[in-house]
């Protein structure tokens, strides 16, 4: 019974990666508009024809 | 003489673009209609850059391009402002930052986050949405600011300029550390709640000590960083109290929370129990969720204290023959200054140019506008009205006559300390009844047993937590605010809504609070009028100070003349004027000479004869804002009322019997005699005085006043500093919100009562020494959520019984 000592440990371990995860989640900035994203899903890629300038990098931010 | 009530022209086509109403003058190459070249401009860089999706996207009215003199963008070429305006700038790009208040659905998130497409030196442009923000990066050699700034323009999409001055993002880094302190404790509650599990079954499955060691350890070591740092905030701010020898809500709390932590510990090393850290760590995290909920609300709306917002960022200034856009805080005395129309004057100053009309309503609150000639001084918050006129500067923008009347000391004073929140007030009065009952319950058991008598003491201060209480407030005006945003009175801070509610006098200011500011509606009755002729009333009109003239000169959308050979303005009679040879009457019956049955009974007609023959008359529809007479005698049935207004009295006679007897009118006030009203009222006793105001004019009255509430035409477009800013339309709704937050104070004592109940069930288990964690685990939670749900429901229902949205 006394592995459960060990499966607890092991899932608290897992649980404090995430919580890590999240905590540089809102360092890093993904917390501080909470409302554009999910407006901007809506939006559909557009086939560019124009080739004169490359398409710059904006991806999911 | 036909008789046509007709104003406008029979519509027959739409705008492709705004959806306005046009004649299908201007149309493109595939005779699609445009009401304007603006339109037509965005419809065609649309198209060509396969953007018609915004078409699809759009909900409501799309934002009409602006009509753009570039002149008035220069200003941004000045260095010194452009540093104000970029956020980041290196050798390859410049990043800057606007608030777009036109900002309104997702299809103009979809285009403004496209604009590399319309410029291919952009490389990148951000929305945040609800605080209506882009952010903008250019790749360097690219776009100017201004061509930025202009090119935002034709798109529909102006940027506020005075809004971005002075104001960095605050809010940011105290948000952040919200969310990750409520991270923490979710993490460390959920976790201990797992941990406890064992000892809630007591199956007898876990006798090994052991085990039981292991999650005892954990289950402390996860509440210490709850306690130190998750509710660091309450700790603090009960010490803060303390010391200061008030007892605030946070001191139970803080209370609780310390005897909470060191009787689990005590109780788990000697082995005697199993602790409470399972209700603590569930207590810091639900104070904290309901936190992050208030935060949420005020994010929305964004208030300034500076009075600069409202003036113009830059100016031109003159150079002998040179001109040049500076800052306004770089103007000297002495500097010559071209300032145009629509334009407000920075800065004291002196007239040069031979004549000018300055429009003063929003400083004095007189709304015809003031005639000056060369050589008078000129006071800064005014409107130039008409062709540009040069003037020269007196004093440095900080030393304006505006800003002595803002550095009022009753600015400078800290607003309101001493007003105790109800929760505070309920807080003075548990504090105490709950360590007496703790006491009380310790002396009574401890001759019997010492050791019940311990416990007995730390269950009452645990249970007794007035977490339910502390939650009450905050959720009841937090959904009261967001009930009245969505009925456009925007509050500052769930303070305000508690001040609201215990309003006792109304101070009300006339010009645009109970009229409104906008151009009215005009009948025309008479032989239709050509465009050319449209021009030369309105020319006419356009020179003359009085109120009906600048309301035709308003409401004629045809340029004015400029050249006038002469103009008379003959005092209570009307206009003569001479443009370009022709003879333009503009007045009432005696000017025109009318007799017999041309001549209309009512007051306020104006004729409208050109070259000697009558074109007709035009009625005024009256411009107070409908119901607004509904509305104050309601609101006389509650509140004293009083009315300041700025203007003369002739309507006094129309205005008492609506305001009441008991009311008091003063007419004639000027922004210190508002503001000095205001005071004595304050002195005479009149505990919570609001004030209805419009501009910077009431500017000092509104601080002056508990509640400063600034009315305006059009939310976004302009933002005085106040506690609350309510679109001019829901004015004669005000009877309304005040009734709904009078039945919001009744809601909090719902739920005190509530959360009353809990208490006393809690404490009864508590005295008797059986309360054991289990209980106290269910009931923290439990009375919470209750309070949270009841505070929601009760206000929704008692906006929709004050016929709130």
């Amino acid at each position: 019974m006394a592995i459960i000592v060990v499966l607890i440990c092991i899932s608290i371990a897992v649980a404090s990666l995430f919580l890590w995860a999240f905590i540089w989640s809102v360092k890093s900035g993904q917390y501080d508009d909470t409302y554009t994203p999910s407006v901007r899903i809506l939006f559909e890629d557009q086939k560019t024809q124009s080739t004169t300038e490359s398409k710059p990098k904006r991806k999911h931010k | 003489m036909q008789f046509k009530t007709t104003f406008t022209s029979a519509q027959v086509h739409t705008c492709n673009h705004c959806g306005d109403a046009c004649d299908g003058s201007i149309l493109n190459a595939q005779k699609q209609a445009f009401c304007c070249q603006g339109c037509q401009s965005v419809y065609q860089l649309l198209a060509e850059n396969n953007m018609c999706d915004f078409y699809r996207m759009q909900e409501g009215a799309i934002s009409k391009p602006g009509t753009i003199d570039e002149a008035r963008f220069n200003h941004l070429n000045d260095l010194d402002l452009q540093r104000n305006l970029i956020d980041y700038e290196d050798v390859q790009q410049y990043r800057v930052s606007f608030r777009l208040p036109q900002i309104h659905c997702t299809a103009c998130v979809y285009l403004l986050e496209q604009l590399y497409r319309f410029e291919s030196s952009i490389s990148e442009s951000k929305i945040d949405f609800s605080r209506k923000e882009i952010s903008i990066s250019v790749r360097k050699p690219g776009i100017s600011l201004k061509s930025l700034v202009i090119m935002l323009h034709e798109l529909g999409y102006g940027p506020d300029l005075n809004h971005k001055l002075g104001h960095k993002q605050i809010i940011d880094p105290e948000k952040k550390q919200l969310i990750r302190k409520l991270a923490v404790a979710g993490f460390a509650f959920g976790n201990v709640m797992l941990l406890s599990f064992p000892e809630y079954l007591s199956t007898g499955g876990l006798d090994e000590p052991m085990v039981q060691a292991t999650i005892h350890t954990l289950s402390i070591l996860l509440s210490i960083p709850v306690l130190a740092y998750s509710g660091l905030g309450y700790l603090q701010s009960a010490w803060t109290g303390l010391k200061k020898g008030i007892l605030n809500i946070d001191i139970p709390i803080a209370l609780g929370m310390v005897v909470l932590f060191g009787r689990s510990i005590f109780e788990i090393i000697t082995g005697n129990g199993y602790g409470y850290l399972d209700s603590l760590t569930g207590l810091i995290f639900f104070l904290l969720l309901g936190r992050f909920f208030q935060q949420k609300t005020y994010d929305e709306f964004s208030f300034d204290r500076d009075f600069r917002s409202f003036f113009p960022l830059g100016i031109t200034r003159q150079n002998g023959s040179k001109e040049e856009e500076v800052a306004i805080d770089k103007l000297e005395p002495g500097d010559r200054i071209l300032v145009r129309n629509e334009e407000v004057i920075p800065a004291d100053a002196m007239l040069i140019a031979n004549r000018s009309l300055i429009d003063y309503s929003f400083v004095t609150g007189e709304s015809h506008p003031q005639e000056r000639f060369r050589g008078d001084v000129i006071y800064a918050g005014g409107k130039i009205m008409g062709a540009a006129v040069q003037m020269e500067v007196i004093k440095k923008v900080s030393q304006g006559y505006l800003t002595k009347l803002w550095n009022h000391e009753s600015f400078s004073k800290k607003h309101d300390d001493r007003f105790k929140t109800i929760t505070d007030r309920i807080a003075q009065y548990f504090t105490p009844a709950v360590i007496a009952l703790a006491i009380g319950g310790l002396i009574y058991w401890f001759p019997s047993s010492p050791q019940t008598a311990f416990q007995v003491f730390a269950a009452v201060l645990i249970i007794a937590c007035p977490c339910a209480l502390a939650l009450s407030a905050p959720f009841t005006f937090g959904n009261a605010i967001r009930i009245l945003g969505r009925n456009k009175f925007f509050v500052k801070n769930s303070v305000v809504v508690d001040k609201l509610s215990q309003v006792d006098e109304i101070v009300f200011d006339k010009t645009g609070t109970l009229t409104t500011s906008e151009n009215n509606k005009l009948d025309f009755s008479g032989i239709s009028l050509t465009a050319y002729e449209r021009r030369l009333v309105k020319t006419a009109c356009r020179n003359s100070t009085h109120p009906l003239s600048r309301q035709i000169a308003g409401a004629f959308e045809e340029p004015a003349i400029d050249e006038v050979q002469l103009f008379d303005e003959v005092k209570g009679k009307g206009i003569v004027a001479i443009i370009e040879k022709r003879h333009v009457k503009v007045g009432n019956a005696a000017l025109l000479g009318l007799k017999g049955h041309l001549l209309k009974t009512e007051a306020s007609l104006v004729y409208v004869e050109i070259d000697g023959v009558l074109m007709g008359h035009i009625r005024f529809i009256n411009d107070y804002r409908p119901n607004i007479e509904k509305s104050i005698n309601s609101m006389a049935q509650h509140y004293r009322l009083s009315l300041l207004s700025g203007d003369g009295d002739q309507e006094a006679s129309v205005l008492q019997p609506i305001f009441g007897e008991k009311a008091d009118l003063h007419f004639q006030q000027s922004p210190s005699d508002k503001l000095d009203y205001i005071s004595k009222r304050q002195k005479a006793g009149a505990k919570m005085v609001m004030m209805v105001g419009d501009g910077l004019n009431d500017a000092g009255a509104l601080q002056q006043a508990s509640i400063g509430v600034a009315v305006s035409e059009q939310a976004g477009q302009f933002t005085p500093a106040s506690d609350v800013i309510m679109e001019g339309q829901v004015v004669p709704m005000m009877h309304q919100i005040l009734a709904f937050s009078r039945d919001s104070r009744k809601v909090i004592f719902a739920n005190l009562g509530l959360s009353l109940l809990y208490n006393t069930v809690g404490l009864s288990f508590a005295l008797t020494g059986a309360l054991t964690p289990v209980v106290s685990a269910i009931l923290m939670p439990v009375s919470s959520i209750s309070v949270v749900i009841s505070a929601t429901v009760l206000t929704n229902f008692f906006a929709r019984k004050n016929k709130l949205k």
